[in-house]
């Protein structure tokens, strides 16, 4: 008789979790700094992620704030002003926007999606240690005049292969983000039911990927020519090569992950179902489509400004975002929202994201010469700086909020809430003293009596610089200082929405136990809805 | 005698125990988005590339110094190596698909092969052309970014396929589960293509 059998169905792995058997450490796991530095574990790597990031954005806030100063009351060499000017946007920018995002996002993405582990864990933990390395390199050589305008050969060498090691280990971390969200979800989790944050990190990491790259060609040419050439073609002039990568529409990809984290917060704490959630994540997409700005290259095409996509790009990307505010705004209504710490950050993201857009759609009205050739031969573009650091601002407001939002998750415990509410406040002012009064020195081809005033409002803008960076340091006590002895729940707000809530908090190595089928994007709302309804 | 049929996947049955549960396409994906970084990386290049060609014609009327040479016939040569690469890795998929282990490491041994051939015909153009950093900038410059980044990526995807090949000779690659060798093969093919672009602006159209 032939017997014809049936494959047997695919059975859960054996006892060793998860996390370990995909590291490959098997049942030998050290412990201490060994099993720190070798571990692929995605919560060691983003919490390691965005605790470096803050510090070198606390520094680049101190160095941009100190920059700002010099403006108003010359004080620093001269020499030294170009080189503070640019290590600063690259530590707002790339070390403290984007890569809190990638930390973050390394952190909360499994657990959002239900994956249990990152995916390539190795890879992920070479991405960290790489941009790790990098950043501090980076540093390094500006310290030791290097950087763009640095006149010492060889630390101008160490800074621009240090921060090409930084781009591709950026990379490489989004591109294990971005595997875990699209091949590593839980049974029925649809895309298009994955939590608005792990949507727009598809979203932002999709820009970063797209983008990144052409930054990274930039530095290569610059490295060809500077340290095999005589320098003499791209090794001119680098910062101008590079600039597009810090002002519009390009900096506005640094925001992507506030606008999902924003929306993951308020639904989290109205107690909401998000409505017209297709539509969000449409807008999210529309957003991170139009801040796509590799095309915006000055030194190769010097009209790009006022071109019509150009312009068109800056003026559109406030229909998408104006989805959004009417999203969240329908959320906030539908619910009855905790007035947490969280939620104080994530309304003031929003409101600074909407002033910088909004000074972005004034930047392309010809006439107000705000991009105008003046400002290339001041040396100084103070309307784009302006709202480069309002764009900033917007993210680590956003960034902060997930941060205490996410903490009973992340450290186990609850912020000090008074201490994050008045930080939040704090943050919102400062972000605003830091980018407006720059916005508005920019008028001042236009309107000369704004000339007179322009060190004053440099003074106000270093001021606002000063309480970005005590928000921050109040943040980080806040967390450090917490209520340690109220242990939070798995769904620590007690609203959960999405699978992260599920697990224990912190979560265990494996993270989750068994996870039944998602059938909605809210998962834990259903389950509560079934319990209530039996 | 009738065969007897046993269709439920949850009747207890005897013999080998289940398989582990399955991370499928994750190698794969991951390569696509690795991929998409590098096919913007070459983006960038050649769009500077093309766009201070149009500037110097513009200005200057020229582009190539009249002392340096860009010839054709090598990189069509080398255009003609990754193109037979590109069938002889997908010769590897299709084997492997068929559980034909030995056509497997035929086919990428060939494609290694003729990957170093690509090598070996590359550092011949570079003594051919005679570019000089120093008194041909930025044209040298981009060439030279250009063609040895690509030569770099040409080499990760031979240490990539040599990584699949040794996972296949230890027999983790199979008829039904092959993502290793596919991702490979779409690294490969991404990277020819690339070449192709390459082959087409620099050294066709001068």
């Amino acid at each position: 008789m032939a017997i014809t059998e049936t494959r047997p169905a695919t059975q859960p792995p054996a006892d060793t979790p998860e996390t370990e058997r995909f590291v490959g450490l098997g049942d030998h796991v050290p412990g201490g700094l060994a099993g720190f530095i070798g571990t692929g574990d995605h919560k060691s790597l983003g919490r390691a992620y965005m605790a470096a990031s803050l510090f070198f954005g606390v520094v680049g806030v101190g160095l941009d704030a100190l920059y700002r100063a010099h403006q108003a009351s010359a004080f620093l060499p001269l020499d030294r002003i170009g080189q503070i000017f640019a290590f600063s946007r690259i530590a707002l920018v790339l070390l403290l926007a984007v890569s809190f995002a990638i930390g973050l996002a390394t952190y909360l993405i499994p657990l959002q999606v239900g994956s249990r582990t990152i995916a390539f864990p190795r890879a992920a933990a070479m991405a960290f240690w790489g941009w790790l390395i990098g950043s501090v390199l980076v540093a390094t050589s500006f310290a030791i005049d290097g950087g763009p305008s640095g006149t010492s050969a060889k630390a101008v060498d160490l800074y621009l292969v240090a921060f090409a090691l930084v781009i591709i280990s950026m990379l490489l971390a989004t591109v294990c983000v971005l595997t875990t969200v699209i091949a590593l979800r839980t049974p029925g989790m649809r895309l298009m039911r994955i939590p608005m944050f792990a949507w727009s990190m598809v979203v932002a990491g999709s820009l970063w990927l797209l983008t990144l790259p052409v930054l990274l060609a930039s530095l290569l040419l610059i490295y060809v020519d500077h340290h095999y050439g005589n320098g003499t073609s791209f090794g001119q002039g680098q910062w101008l090569q590079l600039s597009w990568a810090f002002g519009q529409p390009q900096v506005y990809v640094v925001a992507i992950p506030a606008l999902g984290i924003v929306t993951d917060v308020l639904a989290t704490l109205s107690g909401a179902r998000q409505e017209r959630r297709g539509l969000m994540m449409a807008a999210i997409a529309a957003f991170g489509i139009l801040s796509f700005g590799a095309y915006v290259q000055p030194v190769y095409s010097p009209e790009i400004m006022n071109q019509a996509v150009f312009v068109a790009m800056g003026v559109l990307i406030l229909l998408p975002f104006l989805a959004l505010l009417a999203g969240w705004i329908t959320t906030l209504r539908s619910g009855k929202p905790l007035l947490t710490s969280s939620l104080l950050f994530a309304l003031g993201s929003v409101a600074v994201l909407a002033i910088a857009l909004f000074g972005g759609a004034l930047f392309m009205i010809k006439p107000l010469q705000l991009h105008d050739a003046v400002w290339i031969e001041r040396g100084a573009t103070p309307f784009a700086d302006g709202q480069m650091l309002l764009v900033v601002a917007a993210a680590t407001l956003a960034s902060l909020g997930g941060l205490i939002h996410w903490a009973p998750k992340i450290f186990g415990r609850f912020a000090a809430e008074g201490l994050a509410k008045l930080a939040a406040v704090v943050a919102l002012v400062g972000g605003l003293l830091a980018g407006l009064p720059l916005m508005v020195v920019g008028f001042s081809v236009k309107f000369d009596g704004l000339t007179g005033a322009a060190k004053a409002l440099q003074g106000i803008s270093a001021f606002g610089l000063v309480l970005m960076f005590v928000a921050i340091a109040a943040v980080v006590i806040g967390l450090l200082t917490g209520d340690g002895d109220n242990k939070p729940e798995a769904d620590a707000w007690g609203r959960g929405q999405t699978l992260e809530w599920i697990a224990a908090s912190p979560p265990t190595a494996a993270d989750f136990d068994a996870l039944d089928p998602v059938r909605s994007a809210e998962p834990l709302l259903d389950i509560n809805e079934a319990q209530e309804a039996s | 005698m009738a065969a007897t049929v046993l269709v439920d996947p949850t009747a207890a049955v005897d013999g080998p125990p289940p398989p582990p549960e399955s991370r499928a396409r994750v190698l794969l994906v991951g390569t696509a988005f690795v991929t998409a970084a590098i096919a913007m990386l070459f983006i960038g290049l050649i769009a500077v590339y093309l766009a201070l060609r149009t500037q110097a014609l513009v200005d200057v009327g020229s582009w190539i110094p009249a002392d340096v040479v860009l010839p054709l016939t090598q990189p069509n040569m080398m255009m003609l190596t990754l193109v037979l690469s590109m069938f002889t890795v997908q010769w590897a998929v299709s084997a492997i698909k068929n559980d034909d282990r030995a056509n497997t490491y035929l086919a990428l041994a060939v494609t290694l092969l003729l990957a170093f051939s690509f090598i070996v015909e590359e550092g011949y153009l570079y003594s051919l052309m005679k570019l000089n950093l120093m008194t041909t900038p930025p044209l040298a410059s981009m060439i030279y970014a250009i063609t040895g980044t690509h030569l770099a990526m040409i080499i990760s995807a031979m240490i990539f396929v040599m990584l699949m090949g040794f996972r296949a000779l230890a027999g983790q690659f199979t008829s039904r589960q092959h993502d290793g060798i596919a991702a490979a093969a779409m690294y490969w093919h991404v990277m020819v293509a690339i070449y192709a672009l390459i082959w087409f602006v620099i050294f066709v159209t001068k």
